[in-house]
């Protein structure tokens, strides 16, 4: 059983109730960003996510499985809530990573096998070619890695190190791990359907980044790179209104943003995509406005396109052609 | 008011300046065209003055939008052949304007040779637009141009017998290339207004609007002149040439203001749409 918590090392300390309280404020004081574990013996366990101070995800262990508390039940939980703490700050890409590893079912299968790191980035590249996708954990000594593996051609790889004092991301990830040579790594393979409400959240995402990223593409070689600057302009000013943690620079989605769901995060892309289509239309004509959303959609990987029509593109007020509908 | 509306606001307003800066010049034209205050040769100067003018708008608007976009930058390719193009009419409706002083009658020469070599620029224009737009294949591309340019010779053959044919006049050069400028607005015009359908409100349609405005006030001014209408109205002092000309010089203003309002698009984002919380 792969067991997340247990294999992290982060400071622990034992507290009671009324401590859990006071750490809680210290952490909105402090405009905390990461998760805090509170673990009492084999009774019970809770993990709690913060961005920037304010808590907005609960979860407990129920079973073998960690369930989503809901809102109203945050005051009572808290108040049940006590056991041995560990607080791990990570940025917001780190957060999503987390709860992918957190919402998988601890009894499903996975692969343990113990390689030097500088083979690792080969045996993840293998797992990128299958269609399957996976979660890779990837521990050497006091560092770990997290591998969100999608599972098919040209889909992105998300990473994540946790090292001792910092964090990466990125590409930077596995040319970290390279570079530590023949150093043994114990790596954790956890396959996974992605189906659930983090896992459903996340394809969604990247199903939206990658439609964004090629319809701005597109729209940057019909209109130029000004255009597309004042169409970033729009939309981070939208964003910006909307408190959303999304960027658009150039031709790219810097995506910040932490949403619970994949109908919350439908209904935000929903309002961007009809943003950038009015933006578009004032320049190139609601026509060809049109036609580039769905050559960006059509070249979309059908899996992530499937996503993006059953929470964002059903009902979007502008004509685009659907394969499936919901 | 948000930086964006700021922009929008600047960018409004050298729109507005532009227009009246064209209504100046139109109305300008007018008074001097049908009241002739001054001189004859005044007369005449001012208004081949005000054509030149018009035309070097219209180029120098284009250059902004070409010098707007960055090397690399597929849009700029268009705006090359394009901005191109104006100068070259610039340059004839300049060298047209001095032989029309000098000159008692303008023969077919240099002007002509800008002229003609000008709509195969706008031409090159519309074609990387269209592969732009499309991405056809590029033998497919091909294709459709190698047939474009089959059916506009054939056409522009077809006219000059035709014109050589009505009037009486021998097939030569002269007929050629009167026969050249229908066609060529004919065809011209006809790509720019479906480019302009493709792109229909949206400002990347302005440019190609002022080209079919401009070939269709271009085409009755070449229908008005091989007719002998043109001659006739000026010389018996008819509002037909009149209507010709002026129209001839609001075309050339209409292709300045919409390259002019893509610049202004391009510096300021899209300038005539309002945010929903703006007054």
């Amino acid at each position: 059983m792969f067991d997340l918590f247990s294999s992290l090392s982060v400071r622990n300390k034992e507290v009671a109730n009324s401590y859990l309280q006071t750490l809680l404020k210290i952490q909105e004081r402090e405009l905390f960003t990461g998760v805090l574990h509170v673990q009492n013996g084999e009774k019970s366990q809770a993990v709690m996510f913060f961005r920037e101070g304010v808590l907005f995800a609960f979860y407990t262990l129920v079973g073998r499985q960690w369930l989503s508390v809901s809102r109203q039940d945050w005051n009572h939980e808290l108040t049940q809530t006590e056991g041995n703490v560990r607080v791990l700050a990570l940025p917001v890409e780190g957060l999503r990573i987390f709860r992918l590893f957190l919402e998988l079912e601890r009894n499903e299968e996975h692969t343990f096998i113990s390689i030097n790191a500088d083979k690792i980035p080969a045996k993840i590249a293998d797992w990128e070619q299958s269609d399957s996708p996976s979660l890779v954990h990837v521990r050497q000594g006091e560092t770990q890695a997290f591998f969100v593996i999608l599972g098919g051609p040209s889909l992105p790889l998300e990473s994540l190190l946790i090292g001792s004092e910092r964090f990466q991301s990125g590409s930077a990830v596995l040319t970290q791990i390279k570079s530590w040579g023949n150093r043994a790594c114990y790596v954790t393979r956890l396959p996974t359907n992605l189906e659930s409400v983090g896992g459903n959240e996340y394809v969604l995402r990247v199903a939206f980044s990658s439609l964004a990223q090629r319809t701005l593409e597109r729209y940057q070689e019909l209109a130029g790179r000004f255009l597309v600057t004042h169409l970033n302009d729009a939309i981070n000013y939208l964003n910006e209104q909307n408190r959303q943690s999304m960027y658009f620079l150039g031709t790219n989605v810097n995506h910040r943003e932490f949403f619970m769901d994949s109908e919350q995060a439908g209904r935000v892309y929903k309002i961007l995509l009809e943003k950038m289509y009015e933006e578009m239309s004032l320049v190139v004509g609601s026509e060809i406005a049109g036609r580039i959303f769905e050559d960006a959609l059509a070249s979309t990987s059908p899996r992530l396109r499937r996503q993006l029509e059953t929470y964002v593109l059903a009902g979007i007020p502008f004509p685009i052609k659907l394969e499936v509908k919901p | 008011m948000n930086r964006r509306a700021m922009m929008r606001a600047k960018g409004l307003h050298w729109f507005r300046f532009a227009l009246a800066v064209a209504s100046v010049v139109v109305f300008a034209y007018a008074v001097i065209y049908i009241a002739t205050p001054f001189s004859d040769f005044l007369n005449n100067f001012l208004s081949n003055f005000f054509t030149v003018f018009a035309a070097l708008l219209s180029a120098v608007a284009a250059t902004l939008v070409w010098w707007r976009y960055e090397k690399g930058e597929p849009p700029r390719r268009i705006w090359q052949w394009f901005m191109t193009a104006l100068w070259l009419w610039t340059i004839a409706e300049l060298i047209w304007a001095y032989q029309n002083m000098t000159l008692e009658e303008v023969p077919t020469g240099w002007p002509d040779v800008f002229w003609v070599f000008a709509y195969i620029l706008f031409g090159a224009a519309l074609y990387r637009q269209f592969i732009l737009l499309y991405h056809p294949d590029p033998a497919s591309a091909r294709r459709r141009l190698f047939y474009a340019l089959l059916l506009f010779a054939a056409f522009t053959a077809l006219s000059a017998f035709f014109f050589s044919f009505i009037t009486g006049q021998p097939l030569g050069l002269d007929t050629l290339v009167n026969a050249f400028y229908p066609v060529g607005d004919f065809g011209i015009g006809l790509a720019g207004l479906w480019l302009a359908r493709r792109f229909r409100n949206g400002a990347l349609a302005y440019a190609w609007i002022g080209l079919f405005v401009f070939c269709i006030s271009d085409l009755l001014y070449t229908w008005l002149d091989l007719s002998g209408a043109y001659s006739w109205s000026l010389s018996h002092g008819n509002s037909l040439s009149a209507i010709a000309d002026i129209t001839y010089l609001i075309a050339y203003l209409i292709v300045a203001l919409g390259c002019f309002t893509q610049w202004l698009i391009l510096n300021y984002g899209p300038i005539f749409k309002k945010e929903p919380h703006e007054p």
